[in-house]
């Protein structure tokens, strides 16, 4: 597996960088860090932004001081930083995007997202689908003519779903149509779900111990810097404010966020849905397809065991669980194993000075009796 | 002989670090679109001449790399993130130089305390 | 082997980092270096430090630990857990009187075996100065006194 001509692309990509920055600073030795880089990056200039928001469609107050969802994004755009403050949100979240595909690609390329990964990658699947989707919903909450273009094509294409169709669209639009109810509504999706990505992360993290979830400085600077002098050359913009009564024509796509939107003209929504749908499905198979052996999990040797919990501490896949110890034990603790956590890579024989955990293929005493027999050649 | 070499790339690089830190208040403060109004001819206790010339040579050569930029009211916010980024740009190229010595590849064991 | 090599050095090695297939011989030594004896592991990180004792304590000159570039475990940590474990940072570290000027650890990735072998040869080098005033092997591994 680890021959693949992938891998090896990968790896010849990380010397290369890694001849210029070290390993240390190697963003690619952080991929899984980046995307949660950016997501603290997006809750931040999220926070700012929605203290300004106001999430109706149409006059809140009176006819001659309009404020809407359109014109308070129009305000923060002219106050001091505000406009910079919308681009680092837009921007953040495409390098998210970027940031994710590029972590998805790496587990990919490196076999690293089969067996014992199981629960990272199908839980990472949800993640991006979520991301995508909190993406689309703030492309919404601009409500300008794009906005008012995409929520009618989403409305649209949940028509053609049979059963959950209908329900789903009244969910959307919080009613059977746009109104100012819809436009919060989106406002609760965007920063709802966003949260939830809380939760979906912690199913993400949980089979991993310490996981890696902050880049090091150096790499916060360098992206935080790409972001902000990329500012500079593509402005953000919206275009003119959203009228109910006209339907949109053309409008620019974000191709991170907004892709599904491209795909949607360009075949009829049956096919749209297939296409989403059977892609999904496609991933989450993908560790499947490659057939390899199982892995045979570390055993404990019950007898020898001293409760120590070293190898629990060092696990990197949390597989090692500390247990009362049997009665009539001179110890107190001992160390079990979750089988379908372990990846056999043997980091608790390492971690056992007893020699009381075993990989059931390979015997550590096997490896000493070797080293000792080419020692005394 | 690499010490003082040392020395020189960290001076230079913490000099570009602090100029640049100075930039961003500038840029803050709408200055930069305006380098008339930058009132530098009015200190005595510090020759300003060379800052306000690369204030003028900043201002320019951001006018010319983004072009239809100026017409933005907000052209100072952009600077000043401009201004911030190519200064964290900075501070991690001077990290990763400082960063660099420790070897990566290699660990010899420290003998005893 | 031969008598008159007395630099013999173990490398222990996790075999997703280094690719030497095209380099060892049927035995399991360098074909360049014979000396050099390769043992392979599934991760850096299931190396014990009793090992390495006992590769120096059955006559090793030597010791390679090598696992992949830092930040790159196909398991996500074992190449820094020996790490630490070498340098004493964590627990079960080398006995005291282990010379550490015998152990040293590479973190190369596959395609790095030809900088593998030039610190090889250099380590062999460091090595076997260390050896010379010595006749016996065995007293190389209670270098303790000389270090006070």
């Amino acid at each position: 597996m680890y021959t693949q001509p992938l891998n090896k692309v990968t790896l010849a990509l990380e010397q290369w960088i890694n001849a210029v920055v070290t390993s240390k600073y190697n963003p690619l030795y952080y991929h899984g860090a980046l995307p949660q880089f950016f997501l603290w990056v997006l809750f931040l200039s999220g926070l700012l932004l929605f203290a300004y928001y106001v999430p109706t469609i149409d006059n809140a107050y009176s006819a001659e001081k309009l404020i809407n969802a359109y014109t308070t994004v129009e305000y923060i755009t002219h106050i001091p930083f505000g406009a910079t403050i919308r681009g680092i949100h837009r921007y953040a979240g495409d390098a998210m995007v970027i940031a994710i595909l590029l972590h998805m690609l790496r587990v990919w390329f490196t076999d690293r997202y089969r067996q014992y990964r199981i629960v990272q990658w199908l839980s990472g699947i949800v993640l991006l689908l979520l991301v995508l989707f909190i993406g689309q919903t703030g492309y919404y909450l601009v409500w300008d003519e794009r906005s008012l273009a995409l929520t009618r094509m989403t409305a649209k294409s949940f028509d053609v779903l049979p059963i959950i169709g209908e329900p789903l669209k009244w969910w959307f639009l919080n009613g059977q149509e746009i109104t100012n109810y819809t436009l919060s509504n989106f406002l609760f999706i965007h920063i709802g779900l966003s949260f939830s990505l809380l939760f979906g992360l912690w199913i993400h993290y949980v089979r991993m111990q310490r996981p890696v979830l902050t880049p090091p400085p150096v790499i916060q600077f360098m992206l935080f810097a790409l972001l902000s002098i990329l500012l500079l050359w593509y402005p953000v913009t919206s275009g003119s404010m959203a009228t109910l009564t006209q339907q949109p024509t053309a409008f620019e796509v974000d191709w991170f966020f907004l892709w599904p939107y491209w795909l949607m003209t360009q075949m009829n929504l049956q096919a749209y849905w297939l296409t989403i749908v059977t892609g999904v499905i496609v991933l989450c198979m993908l560790p499947y397809f490659v057939h390899t052996k199982e892995v045979e999990a570390a055993e404990v040797v019950t007898k020898k065991c001293t409760g120590c919990s070293l190898c629990s501490r060092d696990c990197p896949y949390a597989a090692i669980e500390m247990v009362p110890a049997p009665a009539g034990s001179r110890f107190k603790l001992l160390a079990t194993v979750k089988s379908y956590r372990c990846s056999g890579c043997g980091v608790c024989v390492g971690a056992c000075a007893f020699d009381a955990i075993d990989l059931p293929n390979l015997l550590d005493t096997d490896l000493t009796a070797k080293i000792t027999a080419s020692a005394k050649g | 002989m690499s010490k003082v070499l040392w020395a020189i790339t960290i001076l230079i690089l913490s000099t570009v670090c602090v100029g640049v830190v100075v930039f961003m208040p500038l840029a803050e403060l709408g200055l930069l679109n305006s380098p008339n109004s930058v009132p530098l001819e009015s200190s005595t206790w510090l020759q300003f001449t060379g800052i306000q010339n690369l204030v003028k040579f900043g201002r320019i050569s951001l006018l010319t790399l983004t072009h239809g930029m100026q017409e933005s009211p907000n052209f100072q916010y952009y600077a000043y993130f401009f201004f911030l980024g190519i200064a964290l740009m900075l501070a991690s190229v001077a990290l990763i130089v400082i960063g660099h010595e420790e070897p990566q590849e290699k660990t010899v064991l420290p003998r005893k305390k | 082997m031969s008598d008159e090599s007395t630099t013999k050095i173990i490398t222990l090695v996790c075999e997703r980092s280094l690719d030497l297939r095209a380099h060892v011989n049927n035995l399991g030594q360098l074909k360049d270096l014979p000396d050099v004896e390769i043992v392979k592991f599934p991760c850096s990180g299931m190396i014990q430090p009793l090992m390495v004792e006992a590769a120096l304590k059955s006559g090793a000159s030597g010791v390679i630990v090598c696992g992949c570039q830092l930040g790159d475990c196909y398991y996500r940590e074992g190449n820094r857990m020996i790490r630490e474990r070498l340098l004493g940072q964590r627990p079960p570290g080398l006995r005291k009187t282990v010379d550490r000027r015998r152990v040293v650890a590479l973190w190369l990735s596959r395609p790095q075996a030809a900088r593998f072998i030039s610190e090889a040869k250099e380590f062999i080098e460091l090595v076997s100065q260390l050896d010379k005033p010595g006749t016996d092997v065995n007293q190389s591994t209670k270098p303790s006194i000389d270090n006070h």
